[in-house]
């Protein structure tokens, strides 16, 4: 069975996955049951033992919401998730760093604001973050142009979106867009592809080299969408499309379902989860990202067009 | 998913029961009504049968897209209505250009529904839509004695609570540790049914941060406070009749019905919780009259 070491690491070090296992009845299962991803707000998940967590990060919502938690023993695991992860489909070399997180910076424990400071602070006078409402230093987007490597603005889709909105620029060519989603949690309902469009006019990119960033607070690593619409992982991040009837079944291929995800990055806390998100899974590995399940449509008198 | 045999045998025979208000329709006088389309969904045995026999007494002609997964529906029209147009492929519905189109859906199924329609010419610039996007429905249980308990049962369990008036959230003066046992009781009507695989990972999960869950039917019942997010959950949450307005506030349009128990209730949206699963024909889907909709037309 793939993932076995890892499996047994969470279960003999990870008492609520333990416990879920337990009430699943399932040691035996040909792979290992994936944990709803609310349990990182329902309960402390950490399987370090008593190595203290060196990161603690929060998921972003009002001070009224319940949080996720995540527990990170090692922070140099989460450095290498970050660098190494987008290092299988960007040359970090060539990479100009410019992060636009405006509303992140209020939430000390961020995750998506940590990856930030890593990309942006490693030392290149370049990068830099970017001031909340304000246009682009022109003369910054020279010193970009004229160092001969590429910039990528890497924010929370909303922020850029402002941004693209409130103060267009044409940004240096070979420039790329990384937007690592968010939406839902500001309630701007827009779709993905409305959203790339303006994000390629407000910036005078070709729609190509607007990408995204799959991630949350729940996992260590990423998953990257280089333009193509669809996303991929790195080599320690499995995903797979489960039934939304039966989560503890994967569906065929191209058929809509939960995402589940193993990160073995997670061995600390947890790797086996299933998110609340929608996908659809692609021959060639790839998937696609459809925004969050929505039980209502469980019940009700649905007439579902394409199913019916 | 095949329909529980049960549930089956239930709808039957409540819609059989109505055959004295379906003979009372008089014939329409109009020589050329209206056409409605009806797109009725297949969740429960004859779910829509009364969009029928609204476009009936509104003095309409039906024409009606029927689910492949809901045979029941179908047989009921033909055995009334055997000139009714009818079928399960909605491209048989090209050119049908109707006055009106009556459906419920999930909101995200709507432009691609209104697009479709469009696209086949199943409707003109002037159609009118009746849209019913509701789908949860709160008892307010306010007895634990074995009549409620039965009816609140009935009302969870009943086609394995995928109707829109079937009780997903309960508000109760009592607290679960109370309700659980004499509901567990009721639910006994139920136990041949096993828990929705869904159902079974919730249940080791919420087992798994000490929860108590109750399963009735395919469903598991948990208790939960006012904000509770797991939408996709029965829950019975201890509170006060306030507490049920709340619920039913922040619910807006996805909430369907109001049960009372032991004390009528008077409210648009109020009705016994006997009645959860046998909507009389003048229920309103979403607190619109059909019938009056379909008549503001022509």
């Amino acid at each position: 069975m793939r993932f076995r070491e890892l499996w047994e690491h969470q279960l003999r070090h990870n008492p609520v996955y333990r416990r879920y296992v337990d009430q699943l009845g399932a040691h035996e299962a040909a792979d290992p049951p994936l944990l709803p991803v609310e349990a990182f707000r329902d309960a402390r998940i950490y399987a370090a033992g008593s190595h203290p967590p060196e990161l603690e990060f929060r998921s972003s919502g009002t001070t009224t919401m319940r949080r996720s938690v995540h527990l990170v023993a090692h922070a140099d695991l989460y450095r290498r998730a970050i660098r190494d992860g987008m290092a299988c489909f960007y040359d970090l070399d060539s990479l100009v760093f410019g992060a636009y997180a405006p509303g992140y910076d209020r939430n000390p424990q961020s995750s998506l604001m940590w990856m930030l400071r890593e990309l942006v602070g490693n030392g290149d006078p370049l990068n830099r973050f970017l001031v909340p409402g304000d246009a682009l230093d022109d003369g910054w987007l020279a010193a970009v142009a004229a160092s001969g490597r590429r910039l990528m603005l890497f924010g929370a889709a909303f922020g850029l979106l402002d941004l693209a909105e409130h103060h267009p620029v044409r940004l240096p060519e070979g420039s790329l867009i990384m937007e690592t989603g968010g939406m839902k949690t500001h309630r701007r309902d827009i779709t993905r592809t409305d959203m790339h469009r303006i994000l390629a006019d407000g910036f005078g990119l070709p729609g190509h080299a607007i990408h995204s960033e799959y991630g949350m607070t729940e996992l260590l690593s990423q998953a990257y969408d280089t333009g193509e619409g669809r996303f991929r992982t790195p080599p320690w991040l499995h995903v797979s499309i489960r039934d939304s009837q039966d989560p503890l079944q994967v569906v065929d291929l191209g058929r809509e379902g939960l995402i589940g995800i193993i990160d073995e990055m997670n061995r600390w806390s947890c790797p086996f989860i299933l998110t609340g998100d929608k996908g659809r899974m692609h021959p060639d590995g790839s998937f696609e990202v459809l925004g969050r399940w929505n039980p209502d449509q469980l019940r009700g008198c649905n007439f579902m067009l394409e199913e019916d | 998913m095949a329909f529980h045999g049960d549930d089956v045998r239930y709808a039957k025979s409540f819609v059989a029961g109505c055959w004295s208000l379906v003979d009372r329709i008089p014939p329409t006088t109009n020589h050329q009504p209206p056409t409605a389309l009806c797109l009725h969904a297949g969740n429960l045995p004859l779910v829509g049968w009364h969009d029928v026999v609204s476009v009936m007494r509104a003095g309409w002609r039906y024409a009606g897209k029927l689910s492949r997964k809901d045979p029941h529906l179908g047989e009921w029209i033909r055995s009334w209505m055997p000139d009714a147009r009818i079928s399960a492929d909605l491209v048989d519905f090209t050119g049908l250009k109707a006055d009106a189109v009556l459906f419920s859906g999930s909101e995200s199924s709507v432009p691609a529904v209104m697009a479709r329609l469009k696209e086949i010419g199943a409707v003109h610039e002037g159609t009118r839509y009746l849209i019913r996007t509701a789908h949860t429905s709160i008892a307010w249980v306010d007895s634990l004695d074995s009549g409620t308990m039965r009816d609140l049962a009935e009302g969870i369990a009943r086609y394995d609570g995928q109707g829109c008036r079937s009780v997903r959230i309960m508000v109760s003066p009592f607290p679960f540790a109370e309700a659980a046992g004499p509901l567990g009781k009721a639910a006994a009507a139920f136990a041949d049914r096993e828990l929705f695989p869904r159902n079974r990972v919730r249940k080791a999960y919420y087992e798994t941060l000490g929860r108590d869950v109750l399963p009735v039917g395919r469903l598991i019942v948990t208790e939960a406070d006012l904000l509770w997010d797991d939408d996709d959950m029965t829950q019975w949450t201890q509170g006060t009749l306030h507490d049920v307005h709340a619920m039913a506030e922040r619910l807006g349009s996805g909430l369907q019905q109001l049960y009372h128990t032991t004390q009528a209730i008077d409210g648009a949206r109020w009705e016994p919780l006997a009645d959860a699963q046998r909507p009389g024909a003048d229920w309103k889907p979403d607190g619109v009259d059909t019938v009056a909709f379909l008549q503001a037309l022509g």
